[in-house]
């Protein structure tokens, strides 16, 4: 099957299943909006997870519905701390998260700027492992593999890639606290191999996989697997 | 930068944390020709320095290689050696050049950043001024002369006190910078601290906006126990604001003085617009000095733009108030000089400007004005009226 193809089955299946087949993103969906003063790959990945858990109940449905809809603006969380409630802040103080749907995101277009990023960016790294926050440490979790492309991936799409496939997995229930995140950056990634080897087999909710398959602005047309989380769980 | 010593001495007598003041207004970039707006202010701050350096230290910040550092300059220069490569400026008229800078934004938005960048990189390397521009300052300073305005160094071009990467680094270490170089972004002045927008600094392209060059100037003077006084339109005045906590951050002591434009039948335009035909600083000169002779045309301006005109006002330029400061200063002039020989008034002036001065830690010219001038008092020493309001242009 033509790979594209094979994408672009897999990206219509998870709008199905996001939206129950009925319009997903209407006008009013709510959306997020995180500001960003510095960038360290492992600090926003952890930071976007606790952002995810935190999301009110009230919220959680709507915005994994908007496909977790977030604005990136570039500003200092600790110079806004006083006018703005936080929903999660990354302890350097470098990145802070808005719950989605606030009155907040507004007024911060005002005095903020969208963040702007064009370099690629954050390249390739070392593998590293992060904790999902929240696991009281007595039940092991299970081990969730993360796999993000960086080869012609700027700051700006990098931070919306990887903030989509770890905030849907974790409003879905796909990542638990306790689990770990295995992080590789890498130039390109593969689809995860499924294991009747039909790759065109949709996602179901609670599965064990989650993707970010978004247009190549390199590529007119084109469609580009950017992330892909894979978690392999115990008996349970 | 001109510093001049107070010839009465400072008596021991400032209460404040500051000892002496620097004047440190926008500079003018040499674009356009000089509008009755930029009249006011040049009349406002020479008044101000004048009467300031009676009582203390004062100096006066004009460094051209700073409005030379601007997109909005370097711009202009751009278009002029695309439009007319090689053209001869020397003889060039304020009219031909203030025409040609409506022409040039006439096209629209600024130029790309390497069209600009040779341009700026020889003003960095070598000072280097356009000819045109050259021309318009010369124009400039004549008609500054003629006004009796003290020169702050319009002509004079000096590298700046540090260079544009020590201040990003100088903010950055106080945490006021959004740095978003490496990603390939802008990186911008974290002015929501202070309650006011991102600013950008420098942009994805490199440009570096027109707060830098003045950052490069009064960010390493910004340690002495002087009060820095930020001159500027009101349009700027968010930038302004920025500026201003910038250096109190870095431990100065700031005052901010927006001073209102003159409006032209009820219209505040930037100059770009070109609405300034029969209306500029040169314009007026004539028409005033067809009728008044130059100490009359010197003082009555000042009542005018200064004390007729406050600070912040609004109001449209009007003849016939011009026509009556004009008549004003002229009787003024015959009475001051009736009373030539007078000695009980230095003393009390020297008390006013003292008073002036620690009130707000600088001469304030309207204050000063329409004490000095008021028609109950009598009239002002001599000496003192023609040193700071028609006096010699140093």
């Amino acid at each position: 099957m033509d790979p594209q193809e094979v994408l672009r089955a897999r990206l219509i299946a998870q709008y199905t299943s996001v939206t129950g087949g009925t319009p997903g993103v209407l006008p009013k969906s709510p959306a997020a909006a995180v500001v960003v003063r510095d960038l360290d790959p492992a600090v926003f990945l952890a930071g976007t997870l606790a952002n995810a858990f935190a999301v009110p109940a009230v919220t959680r449905e709507p915005w994994r519905r908007a496909f977790t809809r977030t604005l990136f603006f570039a500003g200092n969380p600790a110079s806004l701390a006083s006018r703005v409630d936080f929903l999660h802040v990354t302890p350097d103080a470098a990145v802070g998260w808005l719950p989605p749907g606030g009155a907040a995101a507004a007024s911060l277009s005002r005095s903020l700027r969208m963040f702007r990023g064009p370099r690629e960016w954050p390249g390739v790294r070392d593998r590293f492992l992060l904790p999902v926050p929240g696991g009281s440490g007595r039940h092991p979790g299970g081990t969730a593999r993360l796999r993000v492309a960086t080869a012609g991936v700027s700051a700006a799409e990098y931070l919306i890639h990887a903030h989509h496939v770890l905030s849907e997995a974790v409003l879905r229930g796909m990542l638990r606290p306790g689990d770990v995140l295995d992080v590789s950056h890498l130039p390109d990634i593969d689809l995860p191999a499924t294991e009747d080897g039909d790759a065109s087999d949709g996602e179901k909710p609670g599965g064990e996989e989650q993707l970010r398959i978004a247009q190549d602005p390199h590529r007119e047309g084109d469609l580009r697997l950017y992330a892909a989380l894979t978690i392999e769980r115990g008996s349970e | 930068m001109m510093e001049s010593r107070s010839p009465g001495g400072n008596g021991g007598m400032i209460a404040l944390r500051t000892a002496g003041v620097l004047l440190a207004p926008v500079t003018i970039t040499p674009t356009k020709p000089l509008t009755l707006s930029h009249a006011k202010g040049l009349l406002w701050l020479d008044v101000m320095y004048r009467a300031t350096r009676e009582v203390a230290p004062t100096g006066y910040e004009w460094n051209p290689r700073v409005a030379n550092l601007t997109a909005q300059t370097v711009a202009f220069w751009a278009y002029l050696d695309r439009t007319a490569p090689g053209a001869d400026w020397s003889g060039a008229t304020e009219r031909e050049l203030g025409e040609a800078y409506v022409r040039s934004h006439a096209g629209g938005g600024r130029p790309a950043a390497e069209t600009l960048r040779p341009y700026l990189d020889r003003v960095e390397a070598e000072g280097w001024t356009h000819p045109a521009s050259r021309r318009l300052i010369d124009l400039w300073l004549e008609q500054l002369r003629l006004l009796g305005v003290h020169d702050p160094g319009m002509a004079a071009d000096r590298g700046t006190r540090c260079a544009a990467e020590d201040v990003l680094d100088r903010l950055g270490a106080r945490g006021l910078l959004v740095d978003h170089r490496r990603y390939g972004g802008p990186a911008y002045l974290d002015g929501p601290r202070w309650g006011q927008p991102l600013r950008q600094l420098v942009g994805e392209d490199g440009h570096l906006n027109y707060l830098v060059p003045i950052l490069r100037d009064l960010l390493p003077r910004v340690g002495r126990p002087e009060l820095t006084v930020l001159v500027h339109d009101p349009e700027l005045t968010q930038d302004y604001v920025s500026l201003e906590r910038v250096l109190e951050a870095f431990g100065g002591t700031v005052r901010r003085l927006p001073i209102g434009r003159v409006p032209i039948g009820g219209v505040v335009r930037s100059s770009r617009y070109g609405d300034w035909a029969g209306t500029t600083l040169g314009d007026l000169s004539r028409a005033c000095l067809r009728h008044v002779d130059v100490p009359t045309y010197r003082l009555g301006l000042r009542i005018y733009l200064v004390a007729v005109l406050n600070r912040g006002s609004v109001r449209s330029f009007d003849p016939e108030l011009l026509r009556r400061s004009l008549k004003r200063a002229r009787r003024l002039i015959e009475r001051s000089a009736a009373r030539a020989s007078t000695t009980d008034g230095p003393a009390a002036a020297e008390d006013l400007l003292r008073r002036l001065y620690q009130s707000q830690g600088y001469v304030d010219p309207y204050r000063l004005t329409t004490s000095l001038l008021n028609h109950s008092r009598p009239v002002p020493p001599p000496d003192l009226a023609r040193r700071i309001y028609w006096g010699q242009g140093s």
